[in-house]
């Protein structure tokens, strides 16, 4: 009973954890060190977070994937539509993250261009300007409680991570130990180091120029 | 520019004149030329002397005849460009090659060109005018794009082979499993994972129980444990009570039972002998076993599962990638019966492991529908839409059987078209996407429900290979249950819909217009396929290269849930027959065949040895079966002379053993000695398992090897561009150990040792040069040479020696080799190996997978870094074999990548090949 009275929350935002992630659940299921949530999509994320917040009870560590699909939702749907063809630049994750933490966009993602797609950063901001205009409020989730567990390597999503102010991250590669859910954890409380995002600065990393 | 038409206003008229022939007509911008009827260039303008090395001022010397790559092109277009003028148009080429001479020798331009006879007042052609543009940078981007998509289509090839290579590894695995449980497969398929979960759970708590209460008996069985392994097998016992409570996902439910099943293994483990009676002991073992066995068969069943969607997928990718680069496809008459009934064919596989019947029926009564096309197309459209309707079929409750129904229907008894119906019972598609999903790249938004991978693009390519036929497909959703709930209801897509694919095609005998002549369109920055209707199918560059990041994307994790799947199988495997995980990987398969066909050997001969005792114990078998099994014994003894292919010899012994047990479950009970029969029957069962051993470990190698490939191509896909990096000073020993390191995983895997020394001295030699590409050059030789190694006899560990050489006490180069000892590089490819794409004739060697690109990529970076690699290999062997013996490269060979670099700042060699490179 001790035990499960302080055990921490933790929120996991990943569509394919039914099915490819599904071993990455059970240590942090059995170590009962976490009451662990799950959300599929991004609506389903920000109902949880919301839910969260209302009763009083936020989450110590909520991990979030950069390609989710949108949910039943019509603002995020058409967000999700206007990238339909690549779910490279959807990144759906990123933008909730963004909406969660520079609804007010105070600098210029313009620098955020990669060669595949110049506007790429463009894009993410006239989404969130969009997001905006719906009048829907984020709700309040503590940044240092956040990481990012991707598939994306460090120069797709760094520029973005260091810019947020969001410090843990890591990629999904088929070495990816079966309890990186809490080392996760471990690395958001601060108990454990090497789930950095390396320092990459945006604009200044990527040759622009030719598409191939 | 106001300004400008002032100042032209002031020139006096009679001096414009004068001024443009002072200017000539050289000066203009564009790429103008004029050439008498022989070639020979009258006129030039600046961007044409540029472009064909023409003197820049002056006459602008020589025949454009001369730059012809092909020489009799020139009159060809000489008469196409008098044709066109007839038509007043003037001619217009967009591809023609010149050959160029540059100072450093000859180069090839690739020339738009536009020409017009010019003609006196008579009408005779006394030159050619017009306009060259230099296209070459164009076609040379184009060039990338199709060696992109060239090597696109190579990696998604070793997928395939992979994947077929998991399906063998995986489908006896899960044979072995299910009938270790008393189960088939086709049960294991169509049953719930937690009703077979549960029923293990509960028969080791059961197990666990009887354990504890034997040992509340006395103090003497109490002291078999400690009071808190006790305590902790009572609280397991609690746990496999609640574990579903504990965990709401279901998905979870084997994942935290096999962690549990672990940490009970292990008290059991400390059960001190003789205190606790030995049956109950074993049979808490054995219980603690099916239960993990459970927990692996559904991570099994869905890797066996996505390995077979995954195979359909990725040669739909394939085809969908080389169509351009392929043959055009004949067209002729085509029965679309037969073209059903094959697509079903191909699917059958994948439906039967999700458990989905494909129910076919033809409506067309005495009619043949027949339609006109290309086969292949219309085979991968149908196969397409079958695939998309099993994938998304959902599971039904016990007893009923997931289906997709397929129907062919003629309109009526003298139809004009055919008709497909592929109807499925399961995940909806929303009314607002009945356009959208057959879109290129587009996937439904529910698409995603249960887990389900795909790219985007089956129904695009169907949808355009029908249309090209004349004919279309659509599609409809609509709830399943007569009772449909509000549209407006939160759960409304929760319910099952019936969904139907319709396919409509004209009949052959009908007028087909021009909907098939094919031609080949030129997309600029674009990737181009074969526009077989005149209409567009062009697929811009970042759309393409986005629809196949995602496909990578899908495979990336699935990689991830492959590799656990296969390591805790292997795991539970290798400890059934008392290996460590690593001694499993790393002995040769050959090995652990041998001693367990040893094993079964000794065990069928005790077994005859008793049956000769008396008449009683030789009629526990037919004298035939009795002769089996001695002729077992003579086949289990010479099966390595039998089957030269090794990994042949696995799947013999598995067939062998299965005809031994078959043998062996006729034996009359009573007749031989209880303990010699089941000695008999665990030999087969641990030789069994050693036949699984082996596809596994090479599927899991072959999955570990697979993500760097990948991951690289991913990343390059995704981002389009590689970083750019400033020149530093790099130490050479800090670099070189950090790709040993990088690699260290993948030798692990392997069971490869690096070795590595620095035979420098006190000395750290250090480069000038680019970090990370001088790393990914060095973790490339170090990967391929692990990925060539052989695996060598028990107790000898596979090695890759990487040295560090400087040439003298004050050293300006260094030296690096990598030396492996394995598969051979004959002496005639030396240099070729190094060729972007190309693969060593001896390099798929034990299946082993490879782009072409890792060694390419190390030699250009070494190059730019003023640098060089060369490659030798020699048998190893003190003894050589004659190297016209067929057998020659069937012996391991040392080969030795010496890879070159100036040290760091010497007389700025490395600053000049590095400019040239940028230049």
């Amino acid at each position: 009973m001790g035990k499960f009275a302080q055990r921490k929350r933790m929120l996991w935002i990943e569509d394919g954890k039914r099915f490819e992630l599904v071993e990455q659940m059970a240590p942090a299921y059995y170590s009962g060190e976490y009451i662990l949530h799950l959300a599929e999509d991004v609506v389903d994320g920000i109902n949880h977070l919301r839910s969260a917040e209302s009763g009083g009870k936020p989450y110590d560590v909520v991990i979030v994937d950069i390609r989710l699909p949108p949910g039943e939702d019509k603002v995020w749907y058409d967000l999700y539509k206007r990238t339909i063809h690549s779910q490279v630049e959807s990144q759906l994750g990123l933008i909730l993250l963004y909406w969660l933490f520079e609804k007010d966009l105070k600098g210029n993602l313009a620098d955020f261009r990669r060669p595949g797609n110049p506007r790429a950063g463009k894009d993410i901001e006239e989404r969130l300007t969009e997001l905006k205009h719906s009048g829907v409020t984020p709700p309040n989730v503590e940044k240092k409680t956040v990481a990012v567990y991707t598939v994306e390597h460090p120069p797709l999503v760094c520029p973005h991570l260091n810019y947020l102010g969001i410090e843990v991250y890591a990629q999904k590669t088929i070495d990816t130990p079966d309890d990186i859910l809490l080392k996760l954890a471990r690395a958001v409380e601060g108990e454990i180091d090497g789930f950095q995002c390396p320092k990459i600065e945006a604009g200044k990393f990527w040759v622009g120029g030719e598409n191939v | 520019m106001g300004e400008r038409i002032h100042e032209r206003k002031k020139i006096p008229d009679e001096e414009i004149e004068e001024r443009f022939h002072d200017l000539g007509p050289e000066a203009l911008p564009a790429g103008f030329y004029l050439v008498r009827p022989d070639g020979k260039f009258l006129l030039a303008s600046k961007p044409v002397r540029k472009m064909l090395n023409l003197p820049e001022n002056g006459n602008p010397k020589g025949s454009i005849a001369d730059y012809y790559v092909n020489p009799d092109l020139r009159e060809t277009l000489l008469r196409e460009a008098e044709e066109m003028e007839a038509k007043g148009k003037c001619l217009r080429k967009n591809k023609v090659e010149f050959k160029v001479k540059r100072e450093n020798g000859e180069s090839k331009v690739i020339v738009q060109m536009f020409c017009k006879p010019l003609r006196d007042g008579e009408g005779f052609v006394v030159g050619y005018y017009g306009c060259l543009v230099d296209r070459t940078k164009e076609h040379k981007l184009q060039n990338r794009v199709n060696e992109l998509a060239l090597d696109i289509g190579r990696v998604t090839h070793y997928n395939s082979t992979t994947l077929q290579m998991l399906e063998k590894a995986l489908r006896p695995t899960l044979d072995f499993i299910a009938r270790s449980l008393g189960m088939h497969l086709k049960a294991v398929v169509t049953t719930e994972p937690d009703v077979i979960l549960e029923k293990y759970a509960n028969r080791l708590i059961k197990a666990l129980s009887k354990l504890i209460s034997e040992s509340e008996k006395d103090d003497w069985a109490r002291g078999a444990l400690l009071d808190l392994q006790w305590e902790f097998l009572e609280q397991s016992i609690q746990r496999l009570k609640t574990y579903r409570d504990e965990t709401p996902l279901k998905e979870v439910h084997a994942g935290v039972l096999r962690l549990l099943v672990d940490d009970i293994r292990d008290r059991l483990n400390k059960i001190r002998p003789g205190r606790l009676p030995r049956a109950v002991v074993k049979d808490a073992y054995r219980a603690t076993d099916e239960l993990e066995l459970a927990t692996l068969l559904v991570p099994l069943l869905n890797s066996y599962v996505a390995v077979k969607q995954m195979e359909p997928t990725l040669s739909a990718l394939r085809d969908f990638l080389t169509t351009g680069m392929r043959e055009e496809e004949p067209q002729e008459e085509i029965s679309v019966l037969e073209r059903v009934t094959q697509a079903i064919k191909n699917m059958e596989g994948f439906a039967d492991s999700r458990g989905v019947e494909i129910r076919l029926k033809n409506l067309c009564g005495a009619v043949e529908p027949k339609v006109w096309g290309r086969k292949r197309e219309l085979l991968r459209a149908i196969s397409n839409i079958v695939h998309n309707a099993v994938k998304y079929t959902w599971h039904r409750s016990r007893g009923k059987m997931p289906w997709v129904g397929v129907t062919i229907e003629c309109d009526s008894p003298y139809p004009k078209e055919v008709r497909i119906a592929v109807e499925n019972w399961g995940v909806p598609i929303p009314e607002d996407e009945y356009e959208t999903i057959f879109e290129i790249g587009y996937r439904g938004r529910l698409a995603t429900d249960r887990y389900r991978m795909g790219t985007g693009i089956g129904l695009a390519d169907a949808k355009r290979v029908l249309k090209d036929h004349g004919g279309d497909i659509k599609v409809e959703s609509r709830p399943a249950a007569y009772q449909e709930r509000d549209k407006n209801s939160p759960d409304y897509y929760d319910q099952a819909f019936l969904t139907k694919f319709e396919v409509v095609l004209p009949f052959a005998f009908m007028p087909r217009g021009s909907h098939l002549e094919g031609k080949r369109i030129f997309g600029e920055g674009s990737c181009y396929f074969y526009d077989t209707r005149g209409s567009a199918f062009t697929v811009s560059n970042p759309t393409l290269i986005s629809i196949l990041a995602s496909a990578f994307h899908s495979n990336a994790t699935f990689l991830q849930m492959l590799e656990k799947t296969l390591r805790h199988t292997l795991g539970f495997i290798a400890r059934s027959l008392g290996m460590k995980f690593k001694a499993a990987v790393t002995t040769e398969p050959d090995i652990i065949l041998e001693k367990y066909a040893n094993r079964l050997i000794r065990a069928l001969d005790k077994l005859i040895s008793e049956s000769e005792k008396d008449d009683w114990t030789r009629g526990a078998l037919l004298p035939l079966q009795w002769d089996f099994l001695e002729q077992s014994i003579q086949r289990l003894n010479t099966y390595h002379d039998e089957i030269s292919v090794k990994e042949v010899q696995a799947s013999f012994l598995r067939h062998l053993a299965d005809d031994i047990r078959d043998t062996l479950n006729r034996t009359r009970p009573g007749r031989l000695p209880r303990a010699v029969v089941k000695n008999a029957y665990r030999a087969i069962d641990e030789l069994e398992q050693a036949t699984l051993l082996a596809p596994l470990v090479n599927s899991y190698v072959a999955v570990k090897q697979m993500e760097p490939a990948l991951s690289a191509l991913r990343d390059f896909l995704t981002t389009g561009a590689r970083e750019e990096e400033p020149l530093e000073e790099i130490s050479l020993v800090e670099l070189v150990t950090r790709a040993a390191e990088n690699m260290s995983e993948f030798a692990d895997s392997r069971g490869v040792e690096i070795r590595l020394r620095n035979l420098c001295g006190g000395t750290d030699p250090k480069v000038l040069g680019k970090r990370r590409d001088l790393l990914r050059a060095f973790s490339n030789i170090i990967h391929n040479a692990i990925k060539y190694t052989w695996r060598r006899g028990r107790g000898k560990m596979p090695w890759v020696g990487v040295t560090i050489e400087c040439d003298a006490p004050y050293p300006t180069e260094v030296r690096v080799t990598v030396e492996n000892w394995g598969v051979p590089i004959p002496e005639d490819e030396y240099e070729t190996i190094f060729e972007i794409g190309y693969r060593g004739r001896l390099a798929t060697d034990r299946y082993r997978m490879g782009t072409g690109i890792g060694l390419a990529d190390a030699k250009r970076v070494l190059k730019e870094h003023g640098g060089d690699i060369k490659v030798e290999s020699r048998p190893a062997a003190y003894q050589e074999r004659d190297k016209a013996s067929p057998d020659y490269y069937n012996q391991p060979f040392l080969t030795r990548f010496a890879l070159t670099l100036p040290l760091g700042g010497h007389n700025g060699k490395i600053r000049s090949a590095q400019k040239d490179a940028v230049d």
